[in-house]
């Protein structure tokens, strides 16, 4: 194009911007950004094309170099992520954009779960933190409830192999076999079963006799006591306070 | 049945003095003993003296039968005999009592003399007891109507005697009784 000596001429020439994308919501916002600046550039193409068509190819070019320059002054001079921010319902896209994605899926996917607990565990005290927060009376009750112990034990343990291996020794020395012993006599009358195998016509008359022979003085001691203005005898055994008293009531 | 706890803790426990006595009879071990037994207890240690006397008299005769014109023996006269028999009666019965506690006789009714303690009596007490016993033998007419069953010579020496079937030496009855 031929211009005056005055006169120079400017090409403006607008080139797409390629920067790394932010993540998360502010890259969302970015992209709503470069949307709307995309969107802002499409109109005024459109527009060239509207001029280009009525005022023909000379008045075309001049709008290509001229168009671009004032649409990259007008995108500078409006502060999009204020207008995005006031004009823009930020929560039903997020939400929508949020209904759309299987995040569950994303983060399987996408995220090293193992390293992320890893990290996680390697940075928390997970005993200190169940000790403080954890009320473990509580948790070990529940358990105990939920089992049946005895037969857990029944079912799952050798009691035979496990008494086994107890000393027993210390176990008897403990016990009073002695005692034991006198409760199983008394418990059996062994003396009577004794006396039975092996007494004779003899011991059994005695005892017939002196049994007799006590019969015979309680009723004697009853008869007196009637004739007598009292009540009964006092035939506790020597060695006790009324017996060492001596007195003879 | 008593299990061994409550055996233990002495529910229905007796005392193992008393396993060799019959079971009605263990009730009544340690009281005091009645007329009836005593007397008749007595009665057996007379008639157990009486016919060691008869014996001694018998066996001179016989020995003066087999061996006369050999032997001249006069056979003790009845008073002499009996005064042997009382003088016999009180060394039997002082070491009876001052040793096992009992005679003959005592064994055989199932009763023991022992002190107010419950003790073996001793042996100054033996003998008097037995001196007073062979001397006063009416004395134990006292036990009928006395309160503690005591015949005269157990109010005088503070003696007392028990029912008592078991073999073992007198010790302190009242602490071996079932509490």
């Amino acid at each position: 194009m031929e211009t005056d000596d005055n006169r120079q001429e400017v090409i403006l020439v607008v080139r797409p911007v390629h920067e790394d994308a932010p993540d998360g919501v502010f890259g969302l916002l970015a992209a709503v950004g470069s949307a709307m600046g995309a969107a802002v550039g499409s109109a005024t193409s459109t527009a060239i094309d509207v001029v280009t068509t009525v005022a023909g190819p000379s008045t075309s070019a001049v709008l290509d170099r001229v168009v671009p320059g004032v649409t990259n002054s007008v995108v500078q001079r409006i502060d999009i992520t204020g207008l995005v921010l006031g004009s823009v319902d930020l929560r039903a896209i997020i939400t929508s954009a949020l209904d759309q994605l299987d995040l569950t899926r994303i983060v399987l996917e996408r995220v090293d779960l193992r390293r992320v607990v890893e990290a996680a565990l390697d940075s928390i005290d997970v005993t200190e933190i169940v000790l403080q927060r954890v009320d473990l009376v509580a948790v070990v009750d529940a358990v105990l409830d939920q089992l049946d112990l005895t037969q857990l034990v029944e079912q799952r343990v050798d009691i035979d192999a496990l008494v086994a291996t107890v000393d027993l020794e210390p176990v008897i020395d403990r016990l009073p076999i002695v005692e034991i012993a006198e409760y199983v006599i008394e418990q059996t009358d062994l003396p009577a079963i004794i006396r039975q195998s092996t007494g004779g016509v003899a011991s059994d008359a005695i005892d017939a006799v002196r049994l007799r022979s006590y019969a015979t003085d309680v009723a004697t001691a009853r008869i007196v006591d009637r004739l007598l203005p009292r009540r009964g005898r006092k035939l506790d055994a020597p060695g006790e306070p009324e017996s060492l008293s001596g007195e003879e009531s | 049945m008593t299990t061994f706890s409550e055996w233990q803790r002495g529910d229905g426990r007796e005392s193992a003095e008393d396993y060799s006595i019959p079971q009605d009879a263990r009730e009544f071990q340690g009281e005091r003993a009645g007329f009836a037994t005593r007397f008749l207890a007595c009665a057996i240690d007379v008639a157990l003296v009486a016919l060691l006397m008869m014996g001694i008299w018998l066996g001179i005769e016989i020995l003066q039968l087999i061996f006369t014109p050999g032997v001249q023996v006069d056979p003790p006269r009845a008073a002499t005999l009996v005064l042997w028999g009382y003088l016999f009666t009180t060394f039997y019965w002082t070491v009876a009592w001052a040793t096992s506690g009992r005679s003959l006789g005592a064994w055989f009714m199932g009763v023991r003399v022992v002190n107010r303690k419950g003790e073996r009596v001793h042996w100054p007490v033996a003998l008097a007891r037995a001196a007073f016993s062979v001397g006063f033998p009416i004395g134990l007419g006292w036990a009928l109507v006395s309160k503690r069953n005591r015949s005269v010579q157990d109010v005088v020496l503070r003696t007392i005697v028990i029912y008592d079937w078991s073999l073992r030496a007198p010790l302190v009855i009242g602490s071996r009784r079932p509490t």
